[in-house]
C-alpha cells in the first residue's frame, strides 16, 4: 500500500446515544481522512466522544448519519482503553485467539514469538492473564493488536496509567513497527507532547457535539524531534491552551 | 519449595482440627447414648451393627439403586430442560417476561406442597412421585444459576472477538462456554443436592420402594439405630459427591481462576 493512498473516509458523520430523557449527541457532522502509513492524533476534551470516534471507525457501531469508508479488506487493530483479554487463555493463546482469523499458523508463530519478546512477555506466554500485573497486560494488548500485521491501528489512550519507562519502551515498540510495517496509527490520547511527539498530524477535537477543532501538521522527522524544538514546544502549547480553555 | 511445605503444613493442621471435631462429636454422642434408651439415642456401636446387617441383607443396595436412579432421571431432566430454558429466555425477551415470574412462582412453593400433589397425580405406587418432585425442586435452581452464568458472559469479550472477524461458532466456544462453565458446575453441584433430598422426602412421602421408604419405616418400626445407620449413608453418598467428584471438576475447570 503506497504511502498517501486514502484508506479510512468518514464523511459527515453523525451519531447520538440515548441517554434518560435526551438524545445526547455526540459527533456532529465529522469528517477526516486517513492516509496510508499515517500517524493520527485525536486530543480533545475529556468526554468529547473521541472513543465513540474510534468506535465507529472500528465498525463496533453505525453512523446516524453519514458515511463511514474504509478501503477494501482493511485489516484493523485495536487497543482497547482496558486490556480486553480472555482470562481462561494463556498468553500465547490470547494472542492466537485472534491471529488465527487473519495469517497461517505457520506465519502466526514467528510474529507472535518476535513481539512477545519484544514486550518482555516471551517467559509469561503459558501463564494466565490474572498473573500478570497491569503494565503487563497492556504490553499484551498492545502485542496482540500488532500480531495481526493490521494496516490501520487504533488505539484508545494505550499508554494511560503506564510508569514512564514503560510508557517510552512501548511508544519505540509502536513507532519501530509502524516504520518496518508501514501501517496507519489512529489514536486518542490526553497529552498534548505525546500527540506532537508521535503523531504526523495532530486532530484537535471541541466538546460534545464533537466537530475538528483544529488541525496540526508535525512536519519534521520523528527522530529529530525534541520538546525543546520551538515548533514542538509551540504546538504542544496550542493544544494545551485550547484544552485549558475548554475546561473552566 | 518452603512455601508447598508450608502449604502441605497448613493442610494437615487443618485436617487435624476437622478431625478432631468430628471426633469430639463421636465420643458426645457416645456417651450421651449411655444416657438413653436405643429407641431415643442409639450408640455408635448400635448404628454400624444396623449398617452391617442393612449391608448384608442386600436392603442398602438395593435401595440405594432405586433412589440413585430416580435421582439421575429427574435431575437429568431438571438439567437438560434447566439449560435449554434458560438458553431460550435469554435469546427471546418476550418469552423472558412471560416465563420468569412462572418459575419464580415454581421456586417459591415448598417441596411438601409439591409432594402432596404429586402424590395426588401419580400415586405411591411407582417412580413418578419422587422423579416428578426432583425435576420441579431442582429445575429452578439449574435455571437461575445457568440463566446469571449467561447474563455475566463479558459484553466487551464479545466484542473485541467480532472486532478481529471471529465466527459466531469461535465466539460461543471461546468466549460464552468458559464463561457459563463454572455456572454450570455450580448449577450441578447444587442441584445434585437439592435433587437427592428431594429423592428421599419423596419417597419418606410417598413411595413404596428407595432410601426414604426405608427411612420412613424404619420410623414406622421404632428402629431408631436403622435411621440413625441411613442417615450416616446418605451423609457419606453426600460428601463423596460434593467433595470427591466437584471440587475436583470445578478445580480442573477453572484453573486459570486460581491466581485471581
Amino acid at each position: 500500500m503506497d504511502k498517501g493512498t486514502e484508506i479510512l473516509e468518514l464523511n459527515k458523520v453523525q451519531k447520538s446515544f440515548k441517554t434518560n430523557d435526551a438524545q445526547l449527541k455526540v459527533l456532529d457532522d465529522l469528517s477526516l481522512t486517513v492516509q496510508a502509513g499515517e500517524l493520527v492524533a485525536l486530543v480533545g476534551p475529556s468526554g468529547c466522544g473521541k472513543t465513540t470516534l474510534l468506535n465507529l471507525v472500528a465498525g463496533l457501531i453505525e453512523p446516524d448519519q453519514g458515511q463511514v469508508t474504509k478501503r477494501a479488506n482493511l485489516r484493523l487493530a485495536y487497543v482497547f482503553q482496558e486490556p480486553r483479554l480472555l482470562p481462561w487463555k494463556t498468553v500465547g493463546d490470547n494472542i492466537s485467539f485472534v491471529q488465527d482469523n487473519f495469517l497461517l499458523p505457520s506465519e502466526a508463530r514467528g510474529i507472535r514469538e518476535d513481539l512477545l519478546q519484544k514486550t518482555g512477555l516471551l517467559a509469561s506466554q503459558d501463564v494466565y492473564p490474572a498473573q500478570l500485573s497491569g503494565g503487563m497486560k497492556q504490553r499484551l494488548e498492545i502485542a496482540r493488536a500488532l500480531s495481526v500485521q493490521p494496516q490501520l491501528l487504533l488505539m484508545d489512550e494505550p499508554f494511560k496509567s503506564l510508569d514512564v519507562a514503560l510508557k517510552y519502551q512501548l511508544q519505540d515498540l509502536i513507532l519501530a513497527e509502524q516504520a518496518k510495517e508501514g501501517f496507519a496509527v489512529l489514536f486518542i490520547t490526553h497529552d498534548p507532547i505525546e500527540a506532537v511527539m508521535l503523531a504526523d498530524r495532530v486532530i484537535v477535537l471541541s466538546d460534545k457535539p464533537t466537530r475538528i477543532y483544529e488541525e496540526l501538521f508535525i512536519d519534521m522527522p520523528r527522530e529529530l524531534r525534541q520538546i525543546t524544538d520551538e515548533q514542538i514546544y509551540g504546538k504542544s502549547e496550542e493544544i494545551l491552551d485550547f484544552l485549558l480553555r475548554r475546561s473552566t | 519449595m518452603s512455601n508447598s511445605t508450608s502449604r502441605s503444613k497448613d493442610v494437615l493442621r487443618k485436617g487435624f482440627i476437622s478431625t478432631t471435631g468430628l471426633l469430639v462429636v463421636l465420643i458426645l454422642w457416645s456417651v450421651l447414648s449411655r444416657n438413653y434408651h436405643s429407641l431415643i439415642l442409639p450408640s455408635p456401636r448400635e448404628t454400624f451393627g444396623a449398617m452391617q446387617q442393612l449391608w448384608h441383607s442386600g436392603q442398602l443396595w438395593t435401595n440405594m439403586f432405586i433412589t440413585f436412579h430416580r435421582t439421575m432421571v429427574g435431575y437429568a431432566a431438571a438439567l437438560t430442560f434447566g439449560l435449554l430454558t434458560a438458553l431460550l429466555l435469554k435469546a427471546c425477551g418476550f418469552l423472558r417476561s412471560l416465563f420468569r415470574p412462572i418459575i419464580t412462582v415454581v421456586q417459591i412453593i415448598p417441596p411438601v406442597i409439591w409432594v402432596v400433589f404429586a402424590v395426588i397425580w401419580f400415586g405411591i405406587a411407582d417412580d413418578l412421585t419422587p422423579i416428578f418432585l426432583i425435576f420441579i425442586v431442582t429445575f429452578p435452581v439449574v435455571f437461575l444459576t445457568i440463566f446469571s452464568g449467561l447474563e455475566s458472559v463479558d459484553a466487551e469479550l464479545v466484542e473485541m472477538a467480532t472486532f478481529y472477524r471471529c465466527s459466531q461458532a469461535k465466539i460461543i466456544r471461546a468466549v460464552f462456554l468458559p464463561t457459563l462453565v463454572p455456572h454450570f458446575v455450580s448449577a450441578v453441584s447444587l442441584g445434585v443436592s437439592f435433587a437427592w433430598k428431594s429423592t428421599i422426602f419423596a419417597e419418606f412421602m410417598g413411595s413404596s420402594s428407595g432410601i426414604g421408604f426405608a427411612i420412613s419405616m424404619a420410623n414406622a418400626n421404632l428402629e431408631t439405630e436403622k435411621l440413625f445407620a441411613w442417615a450416616i449413608v446418605l451423609i457419606l453418598i453426600m460428601l463423596v459427591f460434593e467433595y470427591g467428584i466437584l471440587t475436583f471438576v470445578n478445580k480442573k475447570v477453572t484453573r486459570w481462576k486460581q491466581y485471581g
